[in-house]
């Protein structure tokens, strides 16, 4: 058992970093949306989100060029907190894998591999390139 | 105002999620589509948002009380993370108002599950898998402290469980812990307390696979996610900290009627089309 309790003291100090990399990313969503706010209200009166109540498909990659080309940082700040975020729980999944690969656990790290290995191919689902 | 709103709604979403043991994407999605009239797609890619914020900010906490079994959750995260997919590749081609149609039972079954016994059956022997993975644990007596021992039953009908909270998740935008608590207390035979940690703490990894997906897509719209993840996590912070202060069974019976009334609302709108 005292492999075990190092495996959760050890998966405990994962948890304390991943609590401090969603108060990062939340200052830095804090920022690009106060931003984004001051845009869109400075811009025009009413809601804006009236502009999503239709569904219209824009992938990531054409969304970030073209907030790129305008030079709206609070946008890209925006995506900058929410990339750091998805990051977030693959790091812990990533870091979990090394650690039972250190504690010589092979099936379970192999496990972990696989489910980091299904978290990196829905991203890439989402491209849909 | 609205932007006001919305932050101040996602407060109150992560506070009464916080209290009850319950995501705030059961509470944000209708808001966002019932009130501010948003395409129920950008709704749920928000509230997954939302969702892998709190569940990450608070995996420390779960783990402190040593009930989360980690090498279980690890296995069974194969299971709701396949199923995410499939949740995200099944949203492509259906429907907006199916998908508010399955959020209005969604909410009712949330309704029933919330007044329901968990009673405590507790397996004897190891599955196979189980005992190859070594996935018994011992978990503290809350009475005592003294270390109680458990093992776990039916590890592959967990798995395919997982699968469908997994697929639901990413479906309509939600944690899914009712369904990865039923499983694992019903199938697993897992002590509540266990089943509970560890379902929470899977969320996080279940709704990154949606959430990671739907953001390269475009689907997560930062004007929406960015306050309401905002929100969520300031709110649920609150939430943890009044908690031992409120008389949680009224909260629980007047969050029940809105549930309720939500879910009509939601089933209405999906059949309305």
């Amino acid at each position: 058992m005292k492999n075990e309790d190092e495996l959760l003291s050890l998966e405990m100090k994962i948890s304390r970093f991943l609590r401090w990399g969603v108060l990062v990313s939340g200052a830095v969503m804090l920022v690009g949306w106060t931003g984004t706010l001051v845009r869109i209200h400075a811009g025009w009166a009413g809601n804006p989100y009236a502009i999503y109540e239709t569904y219209h498909s824009s992938p990531l990659v054409q969304e970030i060029a073209s907030d790129f080309q305008a030079g709206s940082w609070p946008m890209l700040l925006s995506y900058l907190g929410l990339a750091v975020l998805i990051a977030l729980p693959m790091t812990r999944v990533f870091l979990t894998m090394v650690l039972f690969f250190k504690q010589k656990e092979k099936t379970l790290a192999l496990v972990a591999s696989i489910v980091l290995l299904l978290l990196l191919l829905s991203m890439g689902l989402g491209l849909e390139i | 105002m609205y932007s006001l709103f919305l932050v101040l709604i996602s407060i109150f979403g992560g506070f009464l999620g916080s209290i009850l043991g319950l995501g705030g994407g059961i509470i944000i999605v209708p808001v966002l589509t019932l009130i501010l009239h948003v395409d129920i797609r950008y709704a749920i890619a928000a509230s997954l948002i939302s969702i892998v914020a709190t569940s990450s900010g608070a995996a420390a906490g779960f783990l402190k009380d040593h009930l989360t079994n980690l090498r279980l959750a690890v296995l069974l995260e194969i299971g709701t993370v396949t199923g995410a997919i499939t949740g995200f590749l099944i949203g492509k081609s259906v429907k907006a108002s199916f998908l508010f149609l399955l959020f209005g039972v969604f909410l009712l079954l949330s309704a029933i599950m919330m007044f329901r016994r968990r009673d405590e059956a507790v397996a004897v022997k190891n599955h196979p898998w189980a005992e190859k993975l070594k996935l018994d644990g011992e978990y503290p007596d809350p009475r005592s402290g003294a270390l109680i021992h458990y093992t776990v039953a039916n590890v592959p009908i967990g798995l395919i469980a997982m699968y469908f909270a997994g697929m639901l998740s990413a479906l309509l935008g939600i944690g899914s812990g009712i369904f990865k608590v039923t499983a694992m207390d019903g199938a697993m035979k897992l002590p509540m307390k266990v089943s509970s940690a560890t379902s929470n703490f899977m969320i996080g990894v279940t709704a990154t696979a949606s959430a990671g997906a739907y953001l390269f897509r475009g689907q997560v719209r930062p004007e929406i996610a960015c306050p309401m993840a905002l929100g969520i996590i300031g709110g649920s912070w609150v939430g943890a900290r009044i908690m031992p202060h409120l008389p949680s069974g009224l909260v629980r019976k007047i969050f029940v009627v809105v549930l309720l009334v939500v879910a009509a609302q939601m089933i209405v709108k999906g059949i309305q089309g």
